[in-house]
């Protein structure tokens, strides 16, 4: 059942006059209007926020969970704009603009380590250029000396010749997600999770109605708009309001070392490349990534030898790259817009976004799409989006998205114990704070059980005994093939041998079937 | 070359490499049979992993090296060295499967277990005993799975903390507050009052941590007190019945002779003389390789997929997935025996005790055939 504001109406159209018309709906909800936006990434979530402050009435449907598509799935790199002012100003100008606006918006959320352009003397020109950008773009940056760099990172390849410091930071994702959800919440707002959308009925050239399959059957919302927010499902999305989208799933694999060996977050200063950044993540270490473009929204199976080649190419900033313990391969889609083939490489389609008005461009009054953009400027697109949205509506409340300040970090609640996730620290109480999961996948993200240099293979039994006890089995399999997924890829030196002591472990010790 | 001269003196009959299962079986099986054994190792073994038992799989499927029927080989023999290092053990008989419980509900084939464990023939009437705030106690659980289409009934009840306990008590903790007289009483008061008005047919299964010294008297005073057998199922992280073994065996070892050495094998030369990468050397008659292959880190795997013998300065294949992983290793047991040198349990290829439940079958077999192998060459 749907709570709050939406109910479930027998074809209860409500209609929304433009130009500041009656608008019946004032009368049943005391909301000006109601809109769906689909998917509850960031950016979906993102508008959320932005119309509830402005006081319209909002409901994310989400096909999976919070973050399980591409918000869930990066690198965690809070940019500066550093690596876009050569081949994209113009997102390098939002990302040195938003990334000011995050730290100060919510600094639980995010960790302001400061991050290195390591230039390796192998593009003078490029190097020139990228210093005029960013003051171009406005990002303050600072040439560090070699010998001071290298006494920091002494890892750092000797190789360096400048190296200039600039303002990046490291976005947990996944706590800034949670505040999302939270304040969607808070506003009267919901997320509505295993909601999946397949159709979406028009009356009078106007959207009316989002409807879908949820776990719980069929289900129905009047609306008075919608917006696609899906990311890489975004052209999916779209043909259902009979509209195609140039949205190009472009796939990266990063893999994740099992240390925090560096403070920082490293870039090559060149064009961007794969296997260029480096980001600290709480304990552990992130490379990223790579950049191939696929038809399928789904996020690829990382290979062994994509895993090898990213490595390899992190060499060239940390030469001693290999004798790092590696933990796991993970691969993320991007959903760049853009055309397929106008452009040399994935990497030329502009990180910017795009806010379509389907009512202007396709006729379809009340459809929306937000396309492209990055994680770093999910707040942007959002107010953008709410603008174009509420100019429709006839609302003229200004967003206030930029104003909210979330936090401080909710820390996690220090359990009684006992401690199940010896990696983690995750103790039984703490999932019995999270009552009712929609899923395994939903107590990971909440507890981080299973993330650390074990994989799960001690803890997952404990907590998916506790959770689901009742489809104990298919659980554990599905988590051990997904933590699996991730481990084979980057199945060499410590971590082949923890991921066959694990297989060990989980067909001998705990009787599964291997 | 070294320079094997006089001044050089055997350091032992036998080097084993490795402080694993296998290892220590080779180790203790040569000792008992009056070698002079120096088991030198890296690191820690894998014992505190495995709740004890030895499975044997079912032999149809297990390994054959094309020269030698390894159905049951060496299996007596690695019991009779358990019972001589104190543990007392149980054996289905040929033919017969018998299964212990996992924190999880699952049955495991199993054919030698220690005394103090629960292992059934048939699924029985049962009554799991858990115990807050152990972290594999999921007596819910593990009645749930057992039940499932099996006509049989399970109960379950679940034991308070102890008293002291916080949140950082694992397995061992708990065995060693049941170690103390305190708590062997604390426990023993505390299942009374929970068995009381049970039905005395059905059998107790309760977590493994019933001491790590004494859970022998631990187990006898819970049946004089209470009149009923209880016995322990597996638990992980770490394995207090792994842990007991491997201190059973290791006083044992030690006590007759044998010496341990910690450091890093760097390679096996012409003598057979074992160097260490700290420069120290053992001279012996042979060499017996229990480096655990890919698991127990004996094998290295580069990210490339090729496997590399760090020992023998050896490519040992390649790998992909990780299902590739049973396949690669030595080939047989003698396969460098012109060197005297033995390679026994996981690292030898094609053994797949995940999937074959299997694992004791391999470490006995394969331990036989190097010793009888050694036994030649002397």
């Amino acid at each position: 059942m749907l709570s709050g504001i939406f109910h479930l109406e027998q074809g209860g159209a409500v209609r929304v006059v433009r130009g500041g018309g009656t608008r019946l709906n004032e009368i049943l909800s005391g909301k000006p209007a109601k809109v769906a936006v689909i998917g509850a990434g960031a950016t979906g979530m993102g508008v959320a926020v932005d119309l509830l402050l402005r006081g319209v009435a909002v409901v994310v449907l989400e096909m999976n969970e919070v973050g399980s598509g591409t918000s869930g799935r990066f690198h965690g790199l809070l940019h500066s704009g550093g690596r876009y002012v050569v081949t994209d100003p113009q997102a390098a100008v939002q990302c040195a603009i938003e990334n000011q606006i995050l730290k100060r918006m919510a600094p639980g959320a995010i960790e302001d380590c400061g991050g290195y352009f390591v230039s390796t003397g192998s593009d003078p020109e490029y190097e020139e250029a990228w210093v005029k950008g960013c003051e171009q773009a406005g990002i303050d940056v600072t040439e560090i000396s070699r010998t001071s760099a290298l006494t920091e990172i002494p890892e750092l390849t000797p190789g360096a010749t400048r190296i200039y410091r600039v303002p990046d930071a490291v976005l947990k994702g996944f706590v800034m997600l949670k505040y999302l959800l939270s304040k969607i919440r808070e506003l009267g707002g919901d997320v509505l999770e295993h909601h999946e959308v397949d159709s979406i009925e028009v009356k009078n050239g106007k959207v009316c109605q989002v409807s879908g399959q949820s776990a719980n059957g069929r289900f129905e919302i009047p609306v008075d708009a919608v917006v696609n927010a899906a990311g890489a499902s975004s052209a999916r999305v779209a043909e259902l309001f009979g509209v195609s989208l140039n949205v190009i799933p472009s796939s990266g694999v990063m893999v994740v070392l099992a240390n925090r060996h560096l403070n920082t977050v490293i870039n090559h200063l060149g064009p961007p490349g794969d296997g260029d950044i480096f980001v600290p993540h709480d304990k552990v270490l992130i490379l990223g990534t790579t950049d191939v473009a696929q038809a399928d929204a789904r996020p690829p199976e990382p290979s062994r030898q994509e895993a090898n080649y990213l490595m390899s190419q992190g060499t060239k900033l940390i030469p001693n790259l290999f004798s790092w313990r590696v933990l796991r391969a993970f691969t993320g889609v991007r959903p760049l817009f853009g055309q397929l083939g106008s452009q040399p490489d994935n990497r030329s389609i502009s990180r910017d976004f795009k806010v379509i008005d389907h009512g202007e461009a396709d006729g379809l009054e009340g459809a929306f799409s937000i396309v492209g953009g990055k994680w770093t400027t999910f707040r942007l697109m959002a107010e953008t989006a709410g603008d174009c949205i509420c100019r429709w509506l006839g609302i003229t409340t200004a967003s206030q998205t930029k104003e909210l300040a979330f936090g401080p970090s909710s820390s996690r609640k220090s359990g009684v114990g006992p401690v199940l996730c010896e990696c983690e620290g995750v103790t039984a109480d703490e999932l019995e704070s999270s009552r009712n999961p929609s899923s395994v996948e939903a107590v990971r993200l909440a507890s981080w059980f299973a993330m650390g240099p074990c994989q799960g293979t001690y803890c997952s039994h404990r907590v998916i005994g506790r959770t689901f006890p009742d489809e104990y089995d298919i659980k554990i399999h599905e988590l051990r093939q997904e933590r699996s997924r991730g481990i084979q890829p980057v199945a060499w030196g410590e971590n082949a041998q923890m991921a066959a002591l694990m297989e060990s472990v989980r067909c001998q010790g705990l009787g599964e079937t291997c | 070359m070294p320079r094997l001269g006089r001044d050089m003196l055997k350091s032992a009959d036998v080097v084993v490499v490795g402080k694993g299962p296998a290892a220590w079986l080779a180790a203790g099986r040569l000792l008992s049979s009056g070698r002079k054994v120096v088991l030198v190792y890296r690191s820690e073994g894998t014992y505190p992993m495995w709740p004890g038992d030895l499975s044997l799989g079912n032999p149809q499927k297990n390994r054959k090296d094309a020269s030698i029927d390894d159905t049951g080989l060496g299996v007596n023999e690695a019991r009779t060295l358990l019972e001589e290092v104190g543990i007392e053990c149980r054996q289905a008989s040929d033919g017969e499967s018998y299964f212990t419980l996992t924190p999880t509900g699952a049955r495991r084939p199993t054919s030698v277990w220690p005394a103090w464990m629960y292992a059934e023939r048939e699924p029985q009437d049962l009554i799991i005993v858990g115990m807050r705030g152990l972290p594999d106690s999921m007596p819910y659980l593990q009645a749930r799975k057992l039940k499932m289409g099996k006509g049989i009934e399970v109960a379950t009840c679940e034991l308070p903390a102890p008293p002291g306990w916080n949140r950082d008590w694992g397995p061992l903790r708990f065995a060693s507050f049941i170690d103390t007289e305190k708590g062997m009483s604390w426990l023993i008061s505390q299942l009374s009052t929970a068995l009381a008005g049970t039905d005395p047919s059905f059998h107790v299964a309760i977590p493994q941590v019933l001491g790590l010294n004494n859970t022998c008297a631990i187990l006898e005073e819970i049946e004089e007190q209470l009149g009923r057998e209880v016995h322990e199922f597996g638990t992980l992280s770490p394995s207090v019945g792994g842990i007991r073994i491997e201190q059973r065996l290791g006083n044992w070892f030690a006590v007759n002779g044998g010496r341990t050495v910690q450091g890093v094998v760097a390679s096996v030369e012409a003598g057979p003389l074992v160097r260490l990468r700290d420069g120290r050397t053992l001279l012996t008659g042979a060499v017996v390789l229990a480096t655990g292959g890919i698991a127990g880190g004996g094998f290295e795997i580069h990210p490339d997929g090729s496997v590399y013998d760090p020992i023998l300065d050896l490519s040992i294949g390649k790998v992909d997935s990780l299902t590739d992983f049973e396949a690669v290793g030595y080939r047989s047991v003698g396969e460098f025996a012109e060197s005297k040198i033995f390679a026994v349990g996981r690292s030898i290829a094609g053994w797949h005790p995940n999937r074959d439940f299997n694992g004791g079958a391999m470490l006995a077999s394969t331990v036989e055939q190097a010793l009888l192998m050694i036994e030649e060459t002397a």
